[in-house]
């Protein structure tokens, strides 16, 4: 958003600037006006003019070490800040920048110790000690606490906003959290190609090189045709990362059993588990680079997407295949045991990641291109599962930015003059 | 010997699961005879509920916005969607422009059911002729996302069910170019409360005063009662800890911008909250914010106030966590806080004593809502602490370090940088107890 172009968004995931905290060996009595240590050492320290922000997310065990009980088991993941204030005014914090369903102290001493007004060793008292309780920060000082946000598993992105000297700041912080193996730490994308691989194309070329591509994702054997490949993104990595991010979307995890488990447990009960794996499907030979998924209301409800780098560069930006899916119901199959039913209506959940991207202020631009293939809904094409698609056969490529872009600045391009496809 | 009968016990047991698996599949044989084929009603213009539609126009675009009601709905889908949560709202939109336009219908909702999604849902009463009838209805009706020019499309998008009036927002944009739309559609068997307040005759006109902000601040801080009251007029009420000045278009838009929902007048939901009086009445409306992840919720409780400022409406409020139990605010708490023991405990350790997060959260949340002009707090509460707290006519204990957050609302977006900061927040110290 236009608007928001005095914004400072700072990523910290290429380096992260780790800042060694004291040791704190004796507990801190943590009466109110004092300083509230750190969770860990793994500080994260923005600047921006007259502010300074560190944060630390503390894992499950950190959190119990802190508060005496399982946070994370009832669902709250405790961000420690420190806002340090060096200029001549108040600035305002506010802690629902960081989740909009963020709890209160309150809130969470009470989740953990269930319906009774008292009773159990958890006291309100104590997480009101720990918590940033004001909104304000006067000139001159430093406040620091928890804020109470809901759990992010693997990694944790929030954004602490402050205002009120007339620049409003925005950090966008994001923090690995230990206890989740996932997709993209295993996968090094600079050794996909190598560097005579690269093909710089421009608009026209893009166009023609993204119609090119296979049309559909395959299994490991290499034979069946799977869905659709009908996205396709110009973007940085790290770009693309903060987008999906930004945009509600979770990393997936690398099957383990005890995730397996876990998937199967909440297909069964409904609960809702986040982070199950999705299986391996293959373009250009290989898996997926990275997965994303986004929950609903429960597993059954879920979108996910797969992507794959391409060879293909464009400004100098990489560009990316991807193929998404909107989970509709489990069914039965002998293949996989239980699998994802998806909506047969394939452009439906492509224009629904538009959309989603859109809201996050992601994307600068987007316009359609051919290489999918149409199958209309009388007859349509099935995917590896079984299961029947029916499309327009047109591939969404989506220009990711860092700068905020509202929608009413997103720029919506024609490509139909490129394309060698009928499109419609 | 033990392993025998062990055996013997084994055998009988594994014949007893074969005939309950033979009865299982006898079952679902007859089941699977009683499947049904699909019935949906038509969806034309003289539907009924389509007559109650709400058309709005923003240069060369036309919307109009219809929800049939639960009944309405069974005759159309064949499905009892209500009961799962699922509301259908009609869109009709006339593109007289020269651009194609894009309806984005996250801004409806954000998980909004896709057509066929629901018709998966419901597919286990379905023959299987039955499904593929229901999934090409689904599939026919779903709302199109594209429209060219000169042309008028119309179809249903599948919502979260909301209790009340629908009200929603409806982006529809083109490249460089957006439309904004804010829709309240009402549903029939349902009164919000304020629909039942005339706010033209609550005061005479002279009792009515004209502030400007400083004006306000000194009412909020110097003439103002602390709290409301009990019914009788008399009692600690609660502390009133928020003031808002907005017309009723803004104070509702940017309350459903938030999540928050209205309420009906006679609603049991809502009884306890309306035993809390100002000058004599109960609030003029009450509006809820569930938490989808907790057991509380957040009631607002506002009055229209006898000022304005710079001829916008004022009102005076109070904004508090309640407890749920089971969808409904905690049973008998309040005969549990009876006993006096148990007072300072509550103050010290509950939700609901905690009155300064629940303004601050309010605030907050119609801030990042864009619909927050300017923000403040101001004194005029004073303090109660948890050692000795106020305590509501109701049984409430509550702790406060006496400041009320003032709002002033805005019918149209608000960016968020652009919201002023009131009564000169510098002076909002830690050590003078601001919030």
């Amino acid at each position: 958003m236009r608007r928001w172009a005095w914004l400072v968004t700072c990523l910290l995931l290429g380096a992260p600037l780790l800042v060694q905290a004291q040791a704190q060996s004796q507990p801190n009595p943590w009466t109110p006006g004092e300083a509230v240590p750190p969770p860990n050492d793994r500080l994260h320290r923005q600047q921006q003019g007259n502010l300074v922000l560190t944060s630390a997310v503390a894992s499950a065990a950190e959190a119990e070490a802190v508060f005496g009980a399982d946070l994370y088991q009832r669902n709250i993941q405790p961000v420690w800040l420190q806002v340090e204030n060096r200029g001549s005014r108040t600035l305002i914090l506010t802690p629902y920048g960081l989740d909009p369903a963020y709890f209160s102290p309150r809130e969470s001493a009470q989740r953990l110790r269930g319906n009774a007004a008292a009773g159990g060793g958890v006291s309100s008292t104590a997480f009101e000690r720990r918590a940033i309780n004001r909104l304000q920060v006067p000139a001159g000082t430093t406040l620091s606490g928890y804020v109470f946000t809901r759990v992010d598993e693997g990694t944790k992105s929030f954004n602490v906003d402050v205002v009120g000297d007339g620049e409003p700041y925005l950090m966008t912080f994001v923090v690995p959290v230990p206890g989740l193996q996932l997709d993209h730490h295993q996968v090094d994308l600079s050794s996909i190609y190598q560097a005579d691989d690269w093909q710089d194309v421009d608009l026209p070329g893009l166009v023609a090189a993204l119609e090119q591509m296979p049309c559909c994702v395959r299994d490991a054997a290499g034979v069946d045709k799977g869905d659709p490949l009908n996205l396709a993104f110009v973007g940085d990595v790290a770009d693309l990362y903060y987008a999906f991010l930004r945009a509600g979307w979770d990393e997936t995890e690398t099957i383990y059993a005890a995730s397996l488990w876990k998937t199967a447990k909440s297909a069964v009960a409904g609960g809702r588990y986040r982070y199950s794996p999705v299986s391996a499907l293959y373009v250009f030979g290989r898996p997926q680079d990275v997965a994303f998924q986004r929950a609903r209301g429960s597993i059954n409800e879920r979108n996910h997407f797969r992507l794959w780098l391409t060879p293909l560069r464009h400004k100098g930006k990489p560009v990316w295949l991807g193929q998404i899916s909107r989970d509709i119901g489990v069914h039965l199959t002998w293949r996989t045991v239980t699998t994802h039913k998806i909506d047969p209506d394939v452009d439906e959940t492509r224009e629904y990641l538009l959309e989603n991207l859109a809201y996050a202020q992601a994307v600068s631009a987007f316009g359609y291109v051919g290489g999918v293939g149409p199958a209309p809904y009388n007859a349509p094409r099935g995917n590896l599962t079984g299961d029947p698609y029916f499309t327009d056969g047109r591939r969404l490529l989506f220009w990711i930015s860092r700068e905020q872009t509202a929608i009413d600045d997103i720029e919506v391009l024609d490509l139909a003059p490129y394309s060698s496809q009928v499109l419609h | 010997m033990m392993r025998q009968r062990r055996g013997r016990v084994g055998t009988a047991g594994q014949r007893s699961w074969r005939c309950a698996l033979l009865a299982a599949l006898f079952t679902a044989l007859l089941g699977a005879c009683s499947l049904q084929g699909y019935h949906s009603g038509t969806l034309n213009e003289q539907a009924g509920f389509i007559a109650r539609g709400v058309s709005q126009h923003q240069g060369p675009v036309r919307v109009t916005a219809a929800v049939p009601d639960a009944g309405e709905t069974r005759a159309l889908t064949g499905l009892d969607l209500y009961q799962q949560g699922i509301q259908p709202l009609w869109l009709q939109v006339q593109n007289n422009s020269e651009h194609t336009l894009r309806l984005a219908l996250a801004s409806i909702d954000p998980d909004y059911f896709s057509p066929i999604e629901v018709a998966y849902m419901n597919r286990s009463r379905f023959s299987a002729q039955g499904y593929h009838d229901m999934e090409a209805w689904f599939n026919r009706h779903g709302m199109v996302r594209s429209i060219a020019p000169g042309e008028r499309r119309s179809g249903l998008v599948f919502t979260h069910l909301t209790p009340g009036t629908k009200a929603f927002n409806l982006d529809i944009y083109a490249s460089q170019r957006a439309w904004n739309f804010t829709f309240f559609v009402p549903l029939p068997g349902f009164t919000a409360d304020y629909r039942v307040v005339n706010l033209d005759v609550l005061y005479a006109p002279a009792a009515m005063q004209t502030f400007d902000e400083a004006g306000l601040q000194r009412w909020l801080e110097q003439g103002a009662a602390c709290c409301a009251t009990g019914p009788d007029g008399a009692g600690d009420g609660g502390p009133l800890n928020v003031a808002v000045v907005g017309t009723p278009l803004a104070v509702r838009r940017a309350l459903f911008r938030g999540g928050w929902r209205e309420t009906q007048a006679d609603s049991a939901d809502t009884r306890q909250a309306r035993q809390h009086h100002f000058q004599g009445r109960a609030p003029d409306t009450i509006f809820l914010l569930e938490r989808g992840d907790s057991n509380e919720r957040l009631q607002l409780h506002l009055w229209r106030a006898p000022w304005n400022v710079s001829g916008e409406p004022g009102w005076i409020g109070q904004v508090v966590y309640r407890r749920l139990q089971s969808g409904r605010v905690l049973p008998g708490l309040e005969e549990w806080l009876g006993s006096r023991g148990q007072l300072s405990l509550f103050a010290k350790e509950s939700v609901e004593a905690d009155v300064d997060t629940a303004h601050r959260f309010l605030m907050q949340n119609l801030w990042y809502n864009q619909s927050l002009k300017a923000a403040g707090f101001v004194g005029g509460v004073g303090v109660s602490d948890a050692n000795a707290p106020r305590t509501t006519f109701d049984g409430f204990p509550y702790v406060t370090e006496g400041f009320r957050a003032v709002l002033f609302l805005s019918e149209q977006p608000v960016a968020m940088d652009r919201t002023r900061l009131l009564y000169a927040p510098e002076g909002w110290r830690p050590e003078e107890g601001r919030p």
